[in-house]
């Protein structure tokens, strides 16, 4: 796929999940046992054969620098292509509202007037999916459409998301006849968020919204010319999740614990990948009771776990009982803690005897590295 | 090129014949260990952790496997840089005068004479990458040091009764080596030689001289130099090493170490942080655990999905494990692929095997090797070492399991 580039495009939603997001922008949001993010559209824009990307950053980039380094895993270590960081533009109090800020892109330009390849690609960071994109890019050249997005059919977003949504009604033949925002109307699918066009293309909407001054993709482009551009959405059949907020971050991460789900996703032909860290087999202890569980590499467990995902390197003590719970990093549960429905985040650590349930739709949340001590918490 | 105190020759190139099926297409030091290593990591991570960034390692006997598991070295933090010397893979090749294999321990380091002289140093550090064990080297390069010593050599206590299969030394009060068994029959000494041994660049050079021109020499460290340079009463000096240490070169011996790992003592302190043992690590998913499994005292890593019961056992990357599947003090090797309601005991199962469903794998003493990328029929029952060939000829079927 030596034409196509890609860009992963800088979410500013982070306030939707601020809980996690602190120190962190939504691409570097930790998910599925071991993954962050940004490893799955990265990772299918590298499988789809796509070797020159940029990855536009938000001033919280530590975590994502750190994590993605030279895209050494992606094999994106290149001479030719490789991996690039864009810094987002600077901001303004209005921007927050855009979906897919063109501005970003118009500040990195020169990154784009430098990349060789005839079309973009462009992503969200939200979207988790195993897709192999050299099929979308096909079907773009078969319709000789303008721009094609991706879009799924019958996808359920929480109620709290659906005003976050982008709704699509499609001809038979493919081709884009309406949008609508964050209101789905009967017989709309939703947009994934991922658009190709060429590149000569994205460089003359750049022009026009450098002129008009209005930056989103979605309602300041596609919107308005819906005549004008033949838009066309290809239909994803796979499995995908928007992680938009908090709810839908805790609730596609316990799909993953269906075998079907958890097989279309991760253990598909084509790998997501991610960091590799050095750490020893997860080791499982005399008296430990383990039931369906997804478990990163490092872990020592003494207790019960059931329905949960525990990232690399949690202990788990002696008694202990965690059920539908996602525990990140490095987090610490003493003897006879309960746990239910809780997001853990990275380093926490749960003293002997603690209790935190959740009754609620909502998990309860622990903010990195807190010690949480001899409390009974109860959401309901 | 900035000349290097010490550097570490890494012998690497042993066939492990006693290993059985476990080195049939590759070296000993490549032989996968403790659900994620393999046994050269030990070495490996040792020097790095040591302070020893340049590490010639001497390959003979099937290479490739190991070959491609140390690439570029980065994953121990070996890589070649400025004043890095990083990891080296040195095989036998040929010269003007035409070629040799290494023929003895002592001949692949005079052949690779060239290697060590690049780096000029005072002292090199000689190790076998085929034991399971941490330890730093620094500390022996000290007191080899403080001892003014020509030659040190590790040792470390073992069982009386274990003695006649080690290298034996005998020491004065001063740790002073004055005589050295090859596996004794009568022991007079439980002090086993690690294969660590720490030289004088000068005096091993003169020694490996003496030593490939005496043509009734086997060229080995143990059997030709080291007696050699006692006879000729070099200083010698026993290191005494405190800790875990464990030769894994037979079958028995590899299972032994492996359910170590297993015990809740803290025998290698891999959990521990400050001596951490390297691997390349290859891309895998998280590893998922199934409903209505029973899993206990056991390691499993990365990739693997697991459906059954374990027990007392170890899974290395990406193992499929079936429904009602039931597998206890084993060790299963990455990319095995066992069946539905398939029973395995004290087993090891290599690389890439696949298990066919309701087979059996068991024997009653003896530990059961299943070499890699074999194929396991289903409803077979299997209790001892299985050949490629020979599958049909030790496969019975095993009425009314499936019930």
């Amino acid at each position: 796929m030596k034409e196509v580039m890609g860009i992963i495009h800088h979410l500013k939603n982070e306030k939707k999940y601020e809980e996690i997001t602190q120190g962190r922008c939504v691409a570097a949001i930790p998910y599925g046992g071991k993954y962050r993010l940004v490893d799955f559209p990265l990772s299918n824009m590298v499988n789809s054969g796509i070797v020159n990307i940029g990855v536009i950053t938000s001033l919280n980039l530590r975590a994502l620098v750190d994590h993605l380094g030279k895209g050494e895993e992606w094999g994106l270590d290149k001479k030719k292509g490789g991996l690039f960081f864009l810094p987002t533009a600077i901001s303004e109090s209005n921007r927050d509202k855009r979906r897919l800020d063109l501005e970003d892109i118009y500040v990195n330009l020169d990154y784009l007037h430098k990349s060789v390849e005839e079309y973009v690609l462009i992503s969200g960071s939200d979207i988790v999916c195993n897709i192999d994109l050299s099929k979308v890019i096909a079907y773009h050249k078969e319709k000789k459409a303008d721009i094609t997005m991706v879009c799924k059919e019958g996808y359920k977003f929480s109620d709290k998301d659906i005003e976050q949504g982008v709704y699509l009604e499609k001809l038979t033949s493919g081709r884009v006849s309406a949008i609508s925002l964050g209101v789905p109307q009967v017989g709309m699918v939703v947009s994934m968020d991922i658009y190709i066009m060429k590149k000569s293309l994205l460089f003359s909407l750049l022009q026009d919204c450098s002129i008009k001054g209005r930056w989103d993709l979605v309602s300041d482009v596609l919107l308005s010319n819906l005549k004008e551009l033949k838009i066309f959405g290809y239909a994803y059949e796979g499995y995908v999740a928007i992680v938009n907020s908090l709810q839908s971050l805790y609730r596609h991460q316990m799909d993953l614990l269906k075998p079907e789900i958890l097989q279309d996703l991760l253990f598909s032909k084509e790998m997501i990948h991610t960091k590799l860290k050095d750490g020893p087999p997860t080791r499982y202890c005399g008296g430990s009771n383990v039931k369906n569980s997804l478990i990163a590499n490092g872990c020592q467990i003494e207790g019960s776990v059931e329905n949960s995902i525990l990232f690399r390197k949690v202990k788990i003590g002696r008694g202990a009982v965690i059920r539908n719970s996602i525990l990140m990093p490095k987090v610490e549960i003493g003897e006879d803690v309960v746990l239910d429905k809780v997001i853990l985040d990275k380093g926490v650590c749960v003293k002997k005897g603690t209790k935190l349930l959740s009754d609620s739709e909502e998990p309860i949340v622990i903010e990195k590295n807190k010690v949480i001590r001899g409390e009974v918490q109860v959401k309901c | 090129m900035e000349r290097k105190e010490c550097i570490a020759m890494l012998l690497a190139g042993g066939q492990g014949s006693r290993l059985r099926r476990l080195t049939k297409n590759l070296a000993k030091p490549a032989v996968p260990f403790g659900g994620k290593y393999r046994i050269i990591d030990f070495s490996l991570s040792n020097c790095i952790n040591s302070g020893i960034d340049t590490v010639g390692i001497l390959t003979q006997y099937k290479p490739l496997v190991l070959n491609s598991y140390i690439g570029s070295g980065s994953a121990w933090d070996l890589q070649c840089g400025m004043e890095n010397g990083g990891a080296t893979i040195l095989p036998p090749y040929v010269r003007e005068n035409g070629g040799e294999w290494y023929k003895g321990t002592a001949h692949a380091i005079y052949q690779n004479f060239n290697f060590i002289e690049k780096y000029d140093p005072k002292y090199v550090l000689v190790l076998s990458g085929d034991h399971v064990y941490k330890m730093d080297y620094s500390r022996m390069l000290q007191n080899h040091k403080e001892k003014q010593a020509d030659v040190s050599i590790s040792v470390v206590e073992v069982e009386w009764d274990e003695a006649p299969r080690f290298g034996i030394m005998n020491t004065d009060k001063n740790d002073k080596i004055i005589d050295f068994e090859e596996k004794p029959q009568i022991p007079k000494s439980n002090l086993a030689s690690m294969g660590v041994y720490i030289f004088n660049w000068d005096i091993l050079k003169e020694y490996l001289k003496k030593d490939v021109s005496d043509a009734n020499s086997a060229n080995d460290f143990g059997k030709n130099v080291i007696p050699r340079m006692l006879k000729e009463d070099l200083e010698m000096c026993a290191y005494h090493f405190e800790g875990y240490w464990r030769d894994v070169g037979t079958v028995e011996s590899y299972w032994e170490a492996s359910m170590d790992m297993l015990e809740d003592t803290e025998f290698l302190n891999f959990f521990s942080s400050g001596w951490n043992i390297y691997s390349a690590s290859i891309a895998q998913p998280p590893q998922y655990i199934a409903p209505d499994v029973h899993i206990e005292r056991a390691l499993v890593s990365d990739g693997c999905l697991v459906n059954g019961d374990l027990e007392h056992s170890i899974l290395f990357p990406d193992v499929y494990i079936g429904k009602g599947s039931s597998i206890k003090d084993s060790i299963i090797m990455s990319g095995a692929r066992i069946g539905q309601g398939v029973v395995i005991r004290k087993a090891i199962i290599g690389e890439n095997v696949v298990v066919g469903n309701n087979s059996v794998i068991a024997s009653q003493d003896q530990i059961t090797v299943v070499g890699e990328e074999e194929k396991v029929l289903s409803n077979s029952q299997i209790g001892t070492v299985l050949r490629n060939e020979g599958i049909d000829d030790t496969t019975k079927t095993v009425a009314g399991l499936s019930g």
